[in-house]
């Protein structure tokens, strides 16, 4: 198994995959940055950080009308606003980079039936799945702790001192965060194993978030489930768990995200194993 | 008694209403060349897919290297492939595809790398990148993969398609070369029956995922008659001059009058020249029996309901 994560490393390392998805955070970086509110690019999370809370003498017409810069001017102006905070609490964005990790590791073995070579002669198809699985979670692992320190310095470089938090701040947010990022791998390299091909993973993968948050919406609606109930969705918890969570609520959502784990992996590596290789 | 390689026992595989394979019946000694005969859709592929875990058989059973079960599955590091067609990363290099098994298999030693390459003569294009590679050099790659780590058993699937003449003939070479030097074990299928012929020393003649036959090169010869005729008036005289000056033993004295040489290698003018200029009378030298191509049909038809 060993063996088959270096040989991974060794190609990812090779891959142009693996570039776009850092190009892409640093891009998601870059506007969070520049615009000095978090979720520019991605799904639009509402982190309770906006500029309508702290320009509350201004109209909303008023907000509208103003320009990037006009924006961020009186952005860098506030103060008790903590910007890596914000933009750490729209982390469900990073999963857009993940996509980029699970391709290279997973759906491109199947799309180009590399697969075949390996598990015909080197390696049981457990542990291609458990090295597979580890790779692409060591990868997202480490985009995750990249964004979130390039992020906050260069919070600190390009903008106002008093919009960041600590270091040790944004450390403790970066690892109570780390279990819906680990759900968030899952569900990508249970789609992975599920259906294999790129094109069809990418199909499935990108929307995902997007429908999954208009199903949401809908279904609170039409069954009016109660708002405490939707901060155990991924994209809420990554909200919560930067906003000083209870011991209660780390607790209960680090549950669900132990579900979401072993339900997807165990979708991924069922799939998997009855699968026929071409 | 040779020790057996691969055996399969009733082994079968089904999907939903269509039977791929139905009881099929093998044995792989060691230092084989195992010729696996059949036609689109026969059940070669499915064989070999079952052998390597590519597939799950729905029946029956096999041993690799004598164990059963998930002990066989242990035994795959003993096995190399190619199965369909040459897969490979195309963003990397032929050495770098190379490498990336070599690291998944846990090979240390990079001289394995180039030794497979110059084995399929592909170290000059080394460092090109697989999507620039022709087809011919794409299964090379493909089977350079499968005796990189080398194997007690090399299975290949079809390895000759998309090869110029000359590759054909070099990789039969390299066939024969891996099984005399290396005892290593080859299962290997075809559509070009004569080049399997000129390679394999078992065949396993399969259609629509039941076996026809499993024939030994010699039981194949003797049923094709696959031989070079002498008619001549000394039958005697004319054994002790092909065995003398040619070196052929493998003939046999039909009667006083005819003498039938199975050698492969034999070349009919050269054994002209020698009866002629050793006066022995010569009626006529010509080649008989049936080709691999009419005995498989006929094996075909006998089973077509």
């Amino acid at each position: 198994m060993i063996n088959m994560i270096k040989a991974d490393f060794f190609r990812l390392m090779r891959s142009k995959g693996i570039v776009i998805a850092f190009v892409f955070i640093m891009a998601m970086i870059a506007t969070d940055i520049y615009t000095v509110q978090p979720g520019s690019i991605g799904v639009h999370v509402n982190t309770g950080n906006s500029v309508e809370n702290e320009i509350s003498d201004m109209s909303y017409e008023e907000i509208q009308a103003l320009s990037i810069s006009e924006y961020r001017k009186i952005m860098l102006e506030t103060k008790g606003y903590a910007l890596d905070r914000a933009v750490l609490s729209a982390n469900i964005n990073l999963y857009y980079a993940f996509i980029f990790v699970a391709v290279i590791v997973i759906t491109a073995d199947f799309s180009a039936s590399t697969v075949k070579n390996t598990l015909s002669s080197a390696i049981s198809r457990n542990k291609y799945f458990f090295s597979k699985i580890a790779v692409v979670n060591i990868c997202c692992l480490g985009l995750l702790f990249l964004n979130t320190y390039i992020m906050y310095f260069s919070n600190l470089i390009f903008n106002n001192r008093n919009l960041a938090s600590s270091l040790g701040t944004v450390t403790k947010i970066t690892l109570l965060q780390l279990p819906p990022i680990l759900a968030l791998v899952s569900v990508l390299t249970g789609f992975a194993f599920l259906l294999k091909k790129t094109a069809v993973f990418n199909t499935v993968a990108i929307p995902f978030i997007m429908v999954f948050q208009l199903l949401l919406s809908v279904l609170t609606m039409v069954f009016k489930i109660k708002e405490e109930t939707l901060y155990y969705v991924p994209h809420m918890m990554f909200i919560k768990l930067s906003q000083n969570p209870s011991g209660h609520y780390i607790f209960y959502s680090y549950l669900v995200c132990a579900a979401m784990i072993v339900m997807f992996n165990l979708l991924g590596l069922l799939s998997f194993k009855k699968t026929e290789i071409k | 008694m040779r020790e057996i390689v691969l055996q399969t026992k009733q082994l079968s595989k089904r999907y939903k209403d269509f039977t791929a394979l139905d009881s099929v019946n093998m044995t792989v000694c060691r230092e084989d060349i195992y010729g696996l005969i059949g036609r689109n859709g026969a059940g070669k592929t499915t064989i070999m897919k079952i052998i390597t875990g590519l597939t799950e058989k729905s029946g029956g059973e096999f041993e690799i290297f004598s164990k059963k079960g998930a002990d066989a599955a242990k035994e795959k590091r003993r096995i190399g492939c190619l199965i369909e067609n040459p897969a490979f990363f195309e963003n990397l290099t032929a050495y770098q595809n190379l490498k990336y098994y070599a690291l998944q298999k846990g090979i240390t030693d990079e001289a394995q790398i180039d030794e497979a390459l110059a084995l399929v003569n592909l170290t000059e294009v080394r460092n090109k990148k697989f999507r620039k590679f022709s087809l011919g050099m794409k299964q090379r790659l493909g089977i350079a993969l499968a005796v990189m780590d080398n194997p007690d058993l090399i299975i290949l699937d079809e390895p000759i398609n998309g090869l110029d003449p000359i590759g054909i003939s070099e990789l039969r070479n390299t066939f024969k070369k891996l099984s005399s030097e290396r005892g290593v074990t080859l299962i290997i299928s075809s559509h070009i029956l004569s080049e399997l012929y000129m390679v394999a020393n078992r065949f396993l003649f399969i259609e629509k995922g039941r076996v026809l036959k499993e024939i030994t090169k010699e039981e194949l010869d003797f049923e094709c008659m696959r031989c070079h005729v002498v008619k001549t008036d000394d039958t005697k005289r004319t054994a002790a001059l092909l065995e003398q000056k040619l070196g052929i033993t493998n003939y046999k004295v039909i009667d006083s009058r005819e003498l039938r040489v199975y050698d492969e290698n034999v070349k009919p003018d050269e054994m002209n020249r020698l009866l002629v200029q050793n006066d022995v009378n010569i009626s006529g030298i010509f080649e008989t029996g049936i080709s691999l191509e009419d005995y498989f049909k006929s094996l075909v038809e006998e089973v077509r309901p």
